[in-house]
């Protein structure tokens, strides 16, 4: 189903069954659902999302995060726990003003999707990402990701931020249960405090 | 058109009685607060187009979720837009692309359809597909042409050699938009799919 807009109602008017009915078909058919969030509490390796429904018909991420320690992270994602080499990952980056470079890497056992990394003042500076996943429950296809994102990657200085456009696939068209974010390229662990929001849209 | 934001809806004691009020709060938060499916196709067989006709006017922007192949006998394939079944030379846009390790720009003026996005056909990887994100800004704006940014990207061969693109583009019309058409130089190919949303 799709949105049904609301009706308007009278002063007096009883509030019929229908009403109700559209209610609940718009929250539980169209309007987009909080499936899960996570914000870590202690650093950690993985940000998991597992048990995830098939019932909708996209799949967006939003998140706040940066690794522990110095050095680099990149936002790496791995699906159903799958550890074999099977993902490709690019990316269009672009860093201070110099021209913008594009990349890409594979067949990897986890995606590498550009960096997010943390810098000598990184206590108050944490990189967003949105990520989107287009038909993760098809069994016709293999699974793409689209994200961006930006992080900082040094303090008051030329070359201080980074943006990422970014893309994913996993090569395989089973459906999406699990996503777990980790770092793409080593094993760093994400700072405490950060957090990601996975949505469902129907 | 409606532009309210969301109302924090109160908490209500046993046996008190909805009124009025309390159902403009939830009538309008549904109508005109909340990010909303509107329309979804999934391809069962191979198809020239896809159109979602009758949009409501209910929103402010419109987001666009694609996953899509081509049957045309290339890797890469344009994916293109159209708005109200508008063929005229109407669109104008702005793209930058990552192919490989290469990047390129172009622009188009007074064409008859947006690029919006690249995909893989008959002679890409097997089960490729690309995914297309496309955000409509103001698409009941009739004061104003109509505005897009997308993304796409997917992978063509058994290498990482991928294709990516980012568009900005405008409809040049001031017509509220109640339909949007994507198509691609062949069919697109079953299993290809399509979501729209309405977002204030």
């Amino acid at each position: 189903m799709g949105f049904t807009t609301v009706p308007d109602r009278a002063a007096g008017y009883p509030l019929q069954e229908s009403d109700w009915d559209q209610l609940k078909d718009n929250f539980n058919t169209a309007a987009w659902q909080l499936i899960a969030s996570v914000e870590l509490s202690a650093d950690a390796a993985q940000i998991d999302f597992t048990s995830i429904p098939g019932t909708f018909s996209n799949l967006l991420f939003r998140g706040y995060m940066t690794q522990a320690g110095a050095g680099g992270a990149e936002l790496g994602v791995r699906f159903n726990g799958d550890t074999a080499s099977n993902y490709y990952a690019g990316y269009i980056r672009h860093q201070g003003a110099g021209a913008p470079t594009v990349t890409r890497n594979g067949p990897n056992g986890k995606s590498r999707g550009g960096l997010f990394q943390s810098i000598v003042d990184s206590s108050n500076h944490f990189g967003v990402f949105e990520m989107v996943i287009p038909g993760y429950a098809s069994t016709a296809f293999h699974k793409m990701t689209l994200s961006t994102h930006s992080n900082l990657c040094a303090s008051g200085t030329a070359n201080l931020r980074m943006v990422f456009a970014g893309w994913a696939q996993w090569v395989s068209t089973a459906a999406i249960t699990q996503v777990s974010f980790m770092d793409g390229s080593a094993s760093a662990n994400w700072k405490a405090g950060s957090r990601i929001g996975m949505y469902g849209l129907l | 058109m409606a532009s309210m934001s969301f109302t924090t809806v109160p908490d209500k004691a046993t046996g008190d009685v909805i009124t009025e009020a309390m159902w403009d709060v939830i009538k309008d938060n549904m109508n005109t607060a909340l990010p909303v499916f509107i329309a979804s196709t999934v391809l069962g067989s191979d198809t020239a187009s896809i159109t979602l006709s009758a949009i409501p006017a209910l929103w402010k922007h419109l987001l666009l979720l694609t996953m899509a192949r081509s049957s045309a006998a290339v890797t890469v394939d344009p994916f293109l837009l159209r708005f109200n079944g508008d063929t005229g030379a109407n669109y104008d846009w702005q793209t930058i692309q990552g192919d490989q390790a290469t990047m390129s720009a172009a622009e188009s003026f007074a064409t008859t359809s947006m690029e919006i996005g690249f995909l893989p056909g008959s002679t890409a990887v097997a089960n490729s597909f690309a995914a297309v994100r496309t955000v409509i800004m103001d698409y009941t704006d009739t004061g104003n042409f109509k505005a897009l940014i997308s993304s796409s990207a997917h992978r063509y061969t058994g290498t990482p050699d991928q294709r990516q693109l980012m568009t900005a583009g405008d409809w040049k019309s001031t017509t509220v938009i109640n339909s949007l058409t994507v198509l691609c130089a062949a069919n697109l190919l079953t299993g290809s799919r399509v979501s729209l949303y309405g977002m204030q």
